[in-house]
């Protein structure tokens, strides 16, 4: 299989978390896609490892799963907060930041 | 640890001979400098903890172990040959940058020996006169802290064995002394006395700096002495090759940073406003030891000095003119530890003159007793002010010797002292400055001497006759008066031993045991001696004490009269000399005028640019980025989502420049 | 997960296995990662990114790393996407009504962007890799000839840019390691990158605590709660929402 094929599933879902990040309003699923693309980076990571026969990418996933463990506990937390006070979900209902 | 071991040969020409492993007490010689700190870091984290007394005696206990260990020192030192006393103990690299490589040694040897056990031996005294006298305070913890703080700095100074170490030292005493000089800084003039301290001190310290500068340039190096002989004091002629310039420059320059830290024409301003801090600390820093840096300086560096005739005079002539000026305006003063200030400016001048005359034994060896004497005049003061609550005014005192007896009787030993009346330690220490003085050839500077000998046994006489003596002129209604506890008469009789005896028991004859243990360690200035003098040593002693006599005489015919009565409150000497003499000539007011109304003329005319044209340039910036912002702020949408597509349209642009270049 | 990793070694010797294994795997990936972003059921959405774990841990397999396929599974599928399931359950939000809400302008821009990203990515690091020199483990390189020692991982490399791209394989870097890609993963994690290991342990442990103190409930926030309502009238609105959702929990 060469090896530019999984380059391209990557490539595919990158573009598809980036899909989800930019359309949905739901925080969770909005969440969720932020995995896709991690996972995504992940994916080419290990590709480049066998390619270039350095196996050290595959330590580099191994520390992106750690952070991205990491990012979800917070995330979550911080998810859980948000519905508490404000009821709702929808990422577009915080516009704090409006200029 | 690398050590060596550097012995003199003989004379001015220091040679590095041989390298040894310093052992003992002089390997362990960081440890006295390293004590205080270590007391620092304790009681400025932890001192409001121990509180009072406990924090006193912490930083007590630090200060005698310096102490003792600076004894081992001394007792090493004296039991090696004379001409192996020179150790330079490598502790850590400090900088190295370039051509500039400092490594943090530390350098011992009998020049700072003999400052080590000033430091820390009068150090320790005020420490424990400190626990007396600061009981109660707020700031007892914090006092310690700095004090400990200040035995640090110092010792770091003396250990120096660079112009840079030294000067790191130099400046954490300038640290130490504005924080306990402004140690009661909720007081107004207190603080601003700290700040024109610290202030003048800076400006000596630039020229210091440029000092330094020029060494390195010229040598190549900050090392006093190094193992292959190139440090600065290793045989400096060889470099300068009769250059006399630069070692002029050299000296004049170093001399500037003298002048600041010890309180030196033109420079002397801010040690009499320097008082505002605690009394023991005027004893121990703007007396005993970190006013005397200057003079350990010049000391230090004298081989320099003594390639440039020019420079030595200049050093002699600043000490000569500020020994007179400061003697005069002491006899104006009323304040009891402003008579002293500039009793201690006056006999820092002699000092000046002893190193500027090629006298640095002799000079360093005025510096031990006058430490002895003045530390225990101060004291003394503090000890009177303590009886008095803090009264300082000389008008409102008198008839103390009866309330104080150990504070009276200390305090005679110490005036007959600094008068230099035999066989107390002052005359021993001045006699031998002004017959140097006299024997190289400096004969105008000796008949100042002499003159500064009248006038400084006159002052110390009228402030010992108008504290002590006669009839109580202060308000028994108000105050009353009392003997100070143990911890502060203590360290008075101890000073006071060695002022009565000090001077007799270190050098009695003019080339006795201390000169004997310093001379192959200081510059050789022998060759300035001048043959066939018309007066001998005899007749030059015979002058010193009858100039002590003349002084003591006419102030007791002055005031031992009139202080019998109490409404005596007004000095008998007037007219013009004496009006100008307790305006102080007018110095602060002409350095206001010139230097505070000139700076402020520029600064106005500073702030005046700054208000219009760089304050117009920036708030013209402002106005521009808040009329662009009203616009540009529709951008921020607040909407999450917006900002990931911002971020998204980025990338894409991004990636398309970066495909463009590449193919 | 025996199955599994026989798989993957099939995959690792026979071509053919790998390329069907690999569409199988691909398909599943791509077509999972659609739902999630497409599904209204947010429970759905989550089931669905298992799936999509699953395959890419598969595709760890195929690249010759057990180690980093198992680790997918067990903290992905096993514990992150089990996190996100009891929140969605916590919070009682199975479905996302808001996906309707969503501007046709603003799905076509975000599709065309995502399709403008994929082209770059596709034209720059896919196309260059897809000849058949971009075949791993083809045997002529992966075989050396009779009598001669096997290529070093450096030779592999100077070979493989010798040819305009091409693939070097983890034989020569694995080949030393007893246990494949996990004694390798583990040798470096312990040796050369201590450091960074120590502070993932840290992170994680900072992540936890972080999590607990924004998990505590205190009435005091209730204060805090009041500084990040919108201005106006939103106070009423959200102190409605707050009740509510106290009565549904």
């Amino acid at each position: 299989m060469p090896i530019g094929y999984y380059y391209a599933v990557a490539a595919i879902l990158f573009c598809t978390g980036l899909t989800g990040v930019m359309l949905r309003r739901n925080a969770i699923v909005l969440f969720m896609c932020v995995e896709l693309m991690l996972n995504s980076v992940n994916l080419t990571l290990v590709t480049a490892a066998r390619q270039w026969g350095n196996a050290d990418g595959h330590v580099f996933a191994f520390f992106v799963i750690v952070v991205a463990a990491a990012e979800v506990v917070v995330g979550l937390a911080l998810i859980v907060n948000i519905f508490f006070r404000r009821g709702t979900l929808d990422v577009d209902a915080p516009t704090l930041l409006r200029g | 640890m690398n050590s060596l071991l550097l012995a003199a040969e003989g004379g001015g020409h220091q040679a590095a001979t041989s390298v040894l492993e310093a052992t003992g007490a002089v390997g362990a010689a960081w440890l006295i400098a390293a004590l205080p700190l270590l007391g620092f870091a304790i009681l400025i984290l932890a001192g409001r903890r121990f509180g009072e007394p406990a924090a006193g005696w912490i930083a007590n206990l630090f200060s005698w172990a310096a102490f003792a260990l600076s004894v081992a020192v001394l007792l090493q030192l004296i039991g090696q040959p004379a001409a192996e006393r020179r150790y330079v103990v490598d502790l850590f690299e400090f900088i190295a940058v370039g051509g500039l490589d400092v490594s943090w040694a530390i350098l011992v040897d009998p020049l700072t020996a003999t400052m080590l056990l000033v430091v820390t031996g009068v150090g320790s005294l005020v420490h424990l006169y400190s626990l007396g006298y600061m009981h109660g305070d707020q700031g007892f913890a914090r006092y310690f802290a700095y004090l400990n703080l200040f035995l640090f700095s110092m010792l770091v100074l003396v250990l120096g064995s660079s112009l840079l170490t030294l000067f790191v030292g130099w400046e954490l005493v300038g640290l130490s002394s504005y924080l306990l000089i402004g140690f009661w800084f909720e007081q107004r003039e207190y603080a601003t006395a700290a700040k024109k301290a610290f202030i003048t001190n800076r400006v000596g310290d630039v020229s210091f700096m440029v000092g330094m500068f020029l060494v390195f340039a010229t040598f190549g190096t900050l090392d006093f002495f190094t193992t292959d002989g190139h440090g600065i004091l290793q045989d400096p002629g060889s470099v300068l090759e009769g250059d006399g310039a630069t070692a002029l420059a050299i000296g004049l320059l170093l001399l500037g940073g003298a002048v600041a830290k010890s309180a030196q024409i033109p420079l002397y301003v801010w040690l009499p406003d320097a008082m505002a801090g605690p009394t023991p600390v005027s004893a121990l820093i703007h007396a005993a030891t970190m006013v005397t840096a200057g003079v350990y300086l010049i000391a230090r560096t004298g081989s320099i000095y003594v390639l440039s005739l020019d420079a030595m005079t200049v050093v002699a002539w600043i000490g000569a003119a500020t020994a007179v000026v400061a003697a005069l305006i002491a006899i104006r003063q009323d304040d009891i530890k402003k008579i002293l200030a500039y009793s201690t400016v006056s006999q820092l001048g002699y000092m000046f003159v002893g190193v500027g005359v090629g006298a640095f034994s002799e000079g360093m060896f005025h510096l031990v007793t006058h430490a002895f004497f003045k530390g225990l005049l101060f004291l003394a003061a503090g000890s009177v002010m303590h009886a008095l609550a803090n009264a300082t005014d000389v008008w409102r005192m008198g008839g103390l010797r009866h309330h104080m007896p150990v504070t009276y009787a200390t305090s005679a030993v110490a005036w007959l002292a600094i008068s230099g009346v035999p066989p107390f330690a002052g005359f021993f220490s001045k006699d031998q400055i002004l017959t140097t003085a006299y024997e190289h050839g400096f004969t105008a500077i000796w008949i100042v001497g002499v003159l500064v000998a009248v006038l400084t046994a006159f002052y110390m006489s009228r402030w010992f006759f108008l504290v002590f003596l006669g009839e109580e002129r202060f308000d028994p209604k108000t105050v009353e008066p009392h003997e100070s506890p143990a911890t502060m008469t203590v360290p008075l009789l101890v000073l006071g031993v060695l002022s009565a005896t000090g001077g007799a028991a270190l050098n009695f004859t003019h080339h006795g045991q201390f000169f004997l243990w310093l001379e192959p360690y200081v510059a050789d200035a022998s060759f300035l001696e001048v043959e066939g003098l018309a007066l001998g040593e005899p007749a030059l002693i015979g002058i010193s004490v009858a100039a002590a006599a003349v002084g003591i005489v006419a102030a007791a015919a002055l005031y031992l009269p009139r202080i019998r009565y109490a409404d005596f409150q007004r000095d008998p000497i007037r007219g013009p000399l004496a009006e100008l003499m307790e305006r102080k000539f007018f110095v602060d007011e002409l350095y206001g005028a010139i230097f505070v109304k000139a700076g402020g003329a520029l600064s106005s005319g500073l702030a005046w640019f700054d208000r219009r044209v760089i304050d117009g340039a920036v708030n013209g910036a402002g106005v521009a980025t808040t009329v662009a912002a009203s616009y540009v702020r529709r951008l921020q949408t607040g909407y999450l989502r917006s900002y990931v597509a911002g971020v998204v349209v980025g990338a894409v642009a991004l990636m398309a420049a970066f495909l463009v270049q590449v193919r | 997960m025996q199955v599994l990793l026989v798989a993957a070694e099939a995959g690792g010797t026979s071509q053919t296995a790998e390329q069907v294994m690999f569409w199988i795997l691909a398909v599943v990936a791509v077509g999972s990662a659609l739902a999630v972003i497409a599904m209204r059921n947010i429970i759905h959405a989550a089931l669905m990114l298992v799936l999509n774990l699953a395959a890419i841990a598969g595709m760890y397999l195929l690249l010759e790393t057990g180690f980093l396929g198992v680790v997918q599974v067990i903290v992905y599928a096993g514990a992150i996407v089990v996190l996100f399931l009891f929140v969605i359950m916590l919070l009682g939000v199975d479905r996302d009504d808001l996906l309707a809400d969503v501007k046709m302008w603003h799905r076509l821009g975000a599709g065309g962007l995502a399709v403008l990203v994929l082209a770059g990515t596709m034209w720059a690091f896919v196309g260059p890799y897809t000849s058949d020199a971009s075949r791993c483990n083809r045997p002529q390189e992966a075989a050396p000839a009779e009598g001669e020692p096997a290529l070093t991982a450096e030779e592999l490399l100077e070979r493989a840019s010798s040819h305009d791209v091409a693939c070097v394989g983890l034989e020569g870097a694995l080949a030393e390691q007893p246990n494949g890609s996990v004694s390798f993963v583990a040798d470096r994690l312990f040796n050369r990158y201590t450091f960074a290991f120590e502070l993932a342990g840290l992170l994680l442990t900072v992540a936890t605590i972080g999590a607990i103190v924004l998990g505590r409930r205190k009435d005091r926030d209730e204060d805090l709660a009041l500084l990040v309502e919108p201005a106006g009238a939103g106070a009423d609105r959200s102190g409605q929402a707050r009740g509510d959702e106290r009565e549904d929990l």
